[in-house]
């Protein structure tokens, strides 16, 4: 029969456009750090006093003090030379002293950054899975009643302080119900060790969590349920219910299959907001993490600290996005990684 | 064509909603499908023939409104989609779920229909996709649809709709979407799956040359209603309707069997949210009477045969 | 632009949304006015429960301050930001889009790194990071805010400048010999508009939900009552007297709830082609 006569062999599609952009966005990552780098330096520069008047502020000293401590600290240098020492120190993984642990930044934020990783990680996957979830149910039947419902309640969600609704689920919680512990990241003194010590820790996480998550919950399932409503009115959409599919299989691999993917791309883009978002969570739910470690550095006036956490959190949120990317990658069988030819 | 008809329309009318203010996209259409007839349906973008493809797989928007009857007297009931209707859209590039394998997507119709494993409909897809001509389809069936061209798309969109072998295949435009060669490739594959097959097809297209190479018959559309059908032959011999004439003239004059829109008929289709009172056609009818502008002319003949003009003598 | 007002007020929720933002505003503008109480002054017992003593509708906090004043000291706190904010946010954005979009070649690249570098940060942390170098007044708190939101509005405004630019009445207007600043300024700016505008509910809702958030970490302007900072002071007692925490949640999400409805009904009315579902 009639064997492709006249076509040609398809050649190897060109990249796809968002891997251009995610090799676009790593050759332009280090450039980015280095602007965030010298916009942080210059923004604590400003800043009055420094961190020898800080130091010093709760002992008092005399001239001769502060001019060692300055000395010993580098702060005596002029700001040009300071900003180069501290970039050669960055090479080798030095962020400086902090002057409120009297300990070096790199350990201080090393320290902290498990537990506002573990965060972070735990409130996005509550987010993509509630949000996408109910996402899914709410597109299922645009206009229906489930549909209203679950948008109305996206709608407030969307518009709780994160930190308010952090109150309420621990006065219900924890207080009322006592069914999860109040603040803290793992009971104090109980010893657990091993699986008993995870446990314990992803208990202490389930209300921080939700709480960072919800928010986020509300954005994922708006952006399904209208990625969804999009997909209802695509051609591929009309061709897979003339084929008669089950209605399941329609929505689930047919209309959501074609939402998710935007859904993953602001995943990514979020990052940076949520880092943000887990200041406000982790000071309401006392987690000792990333996020309250600035906000102490900030009442402590623990600027090169402050500098520290600015420039791991920029960093942070690079390597999220390259992640997403490659994710999208992976998700998104136009995108073609390997050369694997027709 | 005695047998008893697989699709039998009477005074259909459909009305949707537009931008505009709701569009009475057909206004009585009266028509008969034999089975495993291949009839063509032409008209210009307007004229309601995706419209009623639409009504026939059962596809149409919640809103529509319908009035007339839809009767598929050899099922007793309206087909099942999939396994007894199949339809095959325009765009090729858009028909397909970009982020599903086409051995998926045509292995699916088969699970769902035949009760077949996946195992199994994926080997019967490889069969299928060898049948409507993509070369090595054991290599190609866990492919995405980006990797193939628009041709082979259609080849792929085509396997899909034929896959559980329905009684009754709808095509809409399949072939406005391709290069001019690969046009008459696809039309020839349609009509050899469905005669090999003893399928029904109903072809829309706007291109009445195109239309000739696998017709048994020909209905016209203009505005919402048909205007005339015939068999292919007599229709394109010695077309009776000024409409059907302007287009074979049209199709004679660029002398060609390959597509292009119809442009040369003076004037523009008429506004579909406006109900002409007499014949639609009359406005930019060279031969039009006075009573064209305001008396309906009434249909002369059956399902089968006929046309709608003041000027044709019943 | 009457009609798309006409097609704003078809829709009863974002209308009803902008009546109660409406309504907001006069109370918080009139408020020495319709409710003359000092909200500083230790005027009543502490810890009243809300809806007992008319003198004190919405009870009082734990020093004795009548919380209904307080609430409406808040809402102009909180309005006053957020308003500031997204116009300095989005006039900052317009500029730099419109000079990055103008300019193109290699200030579009420097200018979009620097972009991106602010993007990079965390909205939240640089804005602690400006209110601690700054102090904690509600200038600071304006700048902070502005200081992360403007690199949206700023992408969208180069984005429709880019696409602007190739256009026929644009390149008449070269022909014409219109000075550039005046084809910025008259012809490119104004188009690039629409897409501006419905940015600035989404705008004016973090700006109102991080005003919060600063002044409930302690970091608000220590001499103005505001939402987040009552909610921060009646967590202490957060169990026993929970209305002092939830009276000014409820005044916190109801307002961002408004501007978001106020914004997606303006959004819809500014770009009816968008289908809906």
């Amino acid at each position: 029969m009639a064997r492709e006569l006249s076509e040609p062999a398809v050649p190897r599609p060109a990249p796809h456009p968002s891997l251009v952009l995610a090799r676009r966005r790593l050759l332009q990552a280090p450039l980015v750090l280095l602007i965030v780098l010298l916009g942080a330096f210059l923004l604590l520069e400003l800043a009055p006093g420094d961190a020898v008047d800080a130091y010093l502020a709760g002992l008092g000293g005399d001239a001769g003090l502060v001019q060692e401590l300055r000395a010993r600290w580098g702060l005596d240098r002029a700001a040009p030379t300071r900003f180069l020492l501290y970039l050669l120190g960055l090479l080798t993984g030095d962020l400086g002293w902090s002057v409120a642990f009297d300990r070096p930044v790199r350990a201080v934020v090393l320290e902290r950054l498990p537990v506002t990783l573990a965060l972070m990680a735990s409130a996005t996957l509550l987010a993509f899975l509630v949000g996408s979830g109910l996402g899914v149910l709410a597109g299922a039947r645009p206009g229906s009643l489930a549909d209203r419902l679950l948008s109305s309640l996206a709608l407030v969600l969307n518009a709780m302080p994160s930190f308010w609704l952090g109150l309420v689920l621990a006065l219900v919680f924890a207080v009322k119900l006592r069914w999860l512990p109040l603040a803290g990241i793992e009971t104090i003194g109980a010893g657990h060790t091993g699986l008993a010590r995870l446990l314990d820790t992803a208990r202490h996480l389930v209300l921080p969590a939700t709480t960072l998550g919800l928010v986020y919950a509300a954005l994922y399932l708006r952006m399904m349920r209208a990625g969804m409503v999009e997909a209802w009115r695509s051609d591929h959409v009309r061709a897979a219910r003339a084929k008669g599919i089950s209605r399941r299989r329609l929505v689930l691999r047919h209309v959501a299959r074609s939402a998710v993917l935007p859904v993953v791309t602001v995943l990514g883009l979020q990052s940076a907001t949520l880092l943000g978002g887990s200041v406000v969570v982790e000071s309401v739910f006392a987690v000792p993490g990333l996020g309250r470690l600035a906000l102490e550095a900030v009442v402590q006036r623990d600027l090169a600290l402050l500098l520290g956490i600015l420039v791991t959190s920029a960093l942070l949120v690079v390597l999220v996005n390259l992640l997403i990317d490659l994710l999208y990658a992976r998700l998104d069988p136009r995108v073609e990684l390997g050369a694997r030819g027709p | 064509m005695s047998a008893t008809p697989l699709v039998e329309l009477a005074g259909l009318r459909v009305r949707l909603p537009g931008p505009r203010g709701p569009v009475e996209a057909l206004r009585g259409v009266d028509l008969v499908l034999g089975p495993g007839e291949r009839l063509v349906l032409v008209g210009e973008s307007g004229s309601g023939k995706s419209t009623l493809l639409l009504t026939l797989a059962g596809l149409l928007p919640a809103e529509a409104e319908l009035a007339g009857t839809v009767r598929f007297p050899a099922l007793g009931r309206p087909p099942l989609r999939g396994r007894e209707l199949g339809l095959v859209l325009q765009d090729p590039f858009a028909s397909l779920h970009p982020m599903l394998t086409v051995g998926e997507q045509i292995a699916e119709v088969l699970v769902t229909h035949r009760g077949q494993g996946w195992r199994a409909a994926r080997a019967a897809a490889i069969g299928l996709l060898e049948r409507v001509g993509i070369t090595r389809p054991e290599r190609r069936v866990d492919d995405y649809p980006h990797r193939f061209s628009g041709g082979q798309r259609q080849r792929i969109a085509i396997a899909m709709a034929v896959a559980a072998g329905p009684r009754l295949l709808l095509a809409d435009e399949p072939t406005s979407a391709l290069d001019t060669v690969i046009q008459a490739q696809i039309l020839e594959l349609l009509s050899s799956l469905v005669r090999e097959r003893g399928t029904a097809l109903l072809l829309v297209t706007h291109d009445l040359a195109l239309a000739a190479h696998c017709a048994d018959r020909i209905a016209v559309l203009y505005a919402g209603r048909i205007v005339e059908v015939a068999p292919a032959g007599p229709l394109l011999q010695r077309p009776r309707h000024p409409y059907t004439r302007a287009l074979v003239a049209t199709a004679r004059d660029l002398g060609r069997l390959g597509g292009g829109p119809l442009t040369e008929i003076p004037g523009l289709p008429p506004d579909p949210t406006a109900t002409p009172a007499g014949c639609a056609f009359a406005p930019r009818c060279a031969h039009a009477l006075a009573r064209c502008g305001t008396e309906a002319p009434a249909w002369s003949g059956d399902g089968r045969a006929g046309v709608a003009c003041h000027l044709v003598p019943p | 632009m009457s009609r798309a007002l006409a097609r704003f007020a078809r829709d009863p929720a974002p209308l009803a949304a902008a009546l109660l933002l409406l309504l907001l505003a006069a109370a918080a503008a009139l408020a020495p006015l319709l409710w003359p109480v000092d909200p500083d002054a230790v005027g009543g017992p502490p810890l009243a429960a809300p809806l007992a003593d008319p003198a004190h509708p919405l009870g009082t906090d734990r020093l004795g301050r009548d919380v209904l004043a307080r609430l409406l000291q808040g809402a102009r706190v909180s309005l006053t930001v957020a308003l500031a904010a997204t116009a300095a946010a989005l006039g900052m954005g317009a500029l730099v889009g419109l000079l990055a979009g103008l300019a193109g070649g290699w200030t579009d690249e420097i200018v979009m790194r620097v972009t991106d570098a602010f993007q990079t940060v965390p909205g939240f942390l640089l804005a602690l990071a400006l209110v601690s170098v700054l102090g904690p007044t509600v200038t600071s708190i304006v700048v902070a805010i502005a200081a992360s939101a403007w690199t949206g509005p700023a992408r969208l405004v180069r984005a429709e400048i880019a696409s602007l630019r190739s256009r026929d009445f644009v390149a008449a207007a070269v022909v014409l010999g219109m000075p550039r600043h005046e084809i910025a300024l008259r012809l490119l700016l104004p188009n690039a508009l629409p897409p501006i505008l419905a940015y600035a509910g989404l705008t004016v809702a973090a700006a109102i939900l991080i005003e919060a958030a600063l002044s409930f970490l302690g970091l608000g302007d220590p001499n103005r009552a505001s939402w987040g900072a009552m909610i921060a002071e009646g967590r202490a007692v957060l169990v026993s007297e929970p209305w002092l925490s939830i009276v000014p949640g409820l005044a916190l999400l109801a307002t961002v709830l408004a501007v978001n409805l106020v914004g997606e009904g303006l959004n819809e009315a500014l770009a009816p082609r968008r289908a809906r579902p």
